[in-house]
């Protein structure tokens, strides 16, 4: 049997180096290639990917099991490292996502392996691209660029509430079409 | 707040920053509606694919020397801070205040003191906190001679254990698949054999792992051979692995 990523993580919190090569080799190519797709900077990329397992290693970010998969933890470390610094925010790099803050006892099932099974990146890819161009770029300018939603808003010249429900809208036709597309979400 | 209105901001919230005040408030009704905290964990699972859209790009060897560069320097720190502490007599005599000789006789009865009371807690650590500890074993080599090392790490409480080897040579592919197998095994100190797992090669192609279960306290030796493609029930490859555990307890 294939380690568990959450053991790997137990080896690291048990300072085991090794543990940290398996998943730098798990997933340092997903978090490079996350990184780069903020940034469009290699060096920065590389940068931001080398603080966020260094982050991991020093125990300053703790993976708790019932948030979610390792992979979606790292991924969120990743991101809104990258983020950070995109923006040019000095000082402690936010490690939780404002949603994980705001729920503090859903138990939020491993999307990551269901995705891995079950879709293609290129399905993935499609998906996106269906939806209406208006609510694609809402999304990608949130999530890929960081900008707020009032950001948004005015990048877009339309109002607020319509940005926050291009974004809902989005994530819904977003699920529907994995969906059609074979993703089985595990219950929440 | 209305659950519509927290709908839309767990939407918002997947992907993004909330305004100032917004996670507050929202923070404030989910407290009080599981169903919003569903809603909000379903946003959440559609956001966590984002990653994948982006282009699978592979960084520098660099990052990763440099990473685990830094990785080991550390644990190398680490083990030889925990080496180099100086012995308790030596700590205690480094406590009495200098030219206070007077106050030696005291000191001398303080020290005898607490060196019983630290024997004593060692014995209530050993009875205790010891034998539930995470138990380390390194090895690199084999009969075989390929160069592999090896770390298992043994958790005693939830009898998982974690192996990670690395240096195997690669496996050839046929037709797409391995032609051969690394395959763990759990050895008796009788030299009785247990098949325990399959070694799984890193998508980065650089180090194989296994999760093993049980209590690993019966067996003396955990090895690995290559076997063919399948596994086998009984070892029948060359060794490549060989971790010998006894003696292991308490090694980190």
């Amino acid at each position: 049997m294939t380690l568990p990523d959450s053991r790997v993580v137990d080896l690291i919190a048990q300072a085991s180096p090794e543990g940290m090569e398996v998943l730098y080799d798990r997933y340092g190519r997903l978090a490079y290639s996350l990184a780069l797709r903020v940034l469009g900077d290699s060096a920065a990329a590389e940068d931001v990917v080398q603080e966020s397992f260094l982050a991991i290693w020093r125990r300053s970010t703790t993976y708790q099991a019932e948030r979610g998969s390792v992979r979606a933890w790292l991924c969120a470390i990743v991101h809104h490292r990258a983020l950070d610094r995109l923006r040019g925010r000095t000082g402690r790099a936010r490690d939780e996502l404002p949603l994980e803050t705001a729920i503090p006892t859903t138990r939020l099932s491993d999307t990551w392996e269901a995705v891995a099974d079950d879709l293609e990146r290129e399905d993935i890819r499609r998906a996106l691209a269906e939806l209406p161009d208006e609510q694609r770029q809402t999304i990608e300018l949130a999530y890929w660029g960081g900008y707020s939603q009032s950001e948004i808003s005015a990048l877009m010249r339309v109002p607020l509430g319509t940005v926050k429900g291009r974004t809902r809208m989005a994530l819904r036709k977003l699920r529907d079409s994995l969906e059609k597309r074979g993703l089985q979400w595990s219950a929440p | 707040m209305t659950c519509d209105d927290a709908d839309l901001l767990l939407a918002v919230s997947a992907v993004g920053p909330l305004e100032t005040g917004e996670a507050a408030s929202l923070a404030g009704h989910l407290r009080g509606c599981p169903r919003c905290r569903a809603i909000g964990a379903e946003y959440r699972q559609i956001a966590d694919v984002l990653p994948l859209a982006a282009e699978q790009v592979e960084p520098s060897p660099e990052v990763r020397s440099r990473l685990l560069a830094q990785v080991y320097a550390d644990a190398s720190g680490q083990r030889l801070a925990g080496r180099t502490r100086p012995p308790l007599a030596r700590r205690l005599w480094a406590r009495i205040p200098a030219r206070r000789w007077i106050t030696v006789a005291g000191a001398l009865g303080t020290a005898a003191a607490t060196a019983a009371a630290a024997a004593a807690a060692l014995v209530a650590h050993g009875r205790t906190g010891t034998a539930s500890a995470p138990v380390t074993v390194r090895a690199c080599g084999s009969a075989a001679n390929t160069g592999a090392c090896g770390v298992l790490t043994y958790d005693p409480a939830s009898q998982h254990s974690s192996l990670i080897v690395s240096g195997l040579p690669a496996i050839p592919s046929s037709d797409g698949r391995p032609a051969a197998t690394y395959e763990v095994w759990l050895v008796r100190a009788d030299h009785s054999v247990v098949p325990a797992a399959y070694l799984t090669l890193n998508p980065s192609g650089t180090s194989y792992d296994a999760a093993l279960e049980g209590d690993l306290t019966q067996f003396a030796v955990v090895a690995a051979t290559r076997e063919p493609a399948g596994g086998s029930t009984l070892p029948t490859g060359a060794e490549v692995l060989h971790l010998d555990l006894r003696g292991a307890a308490g090694s980190r």
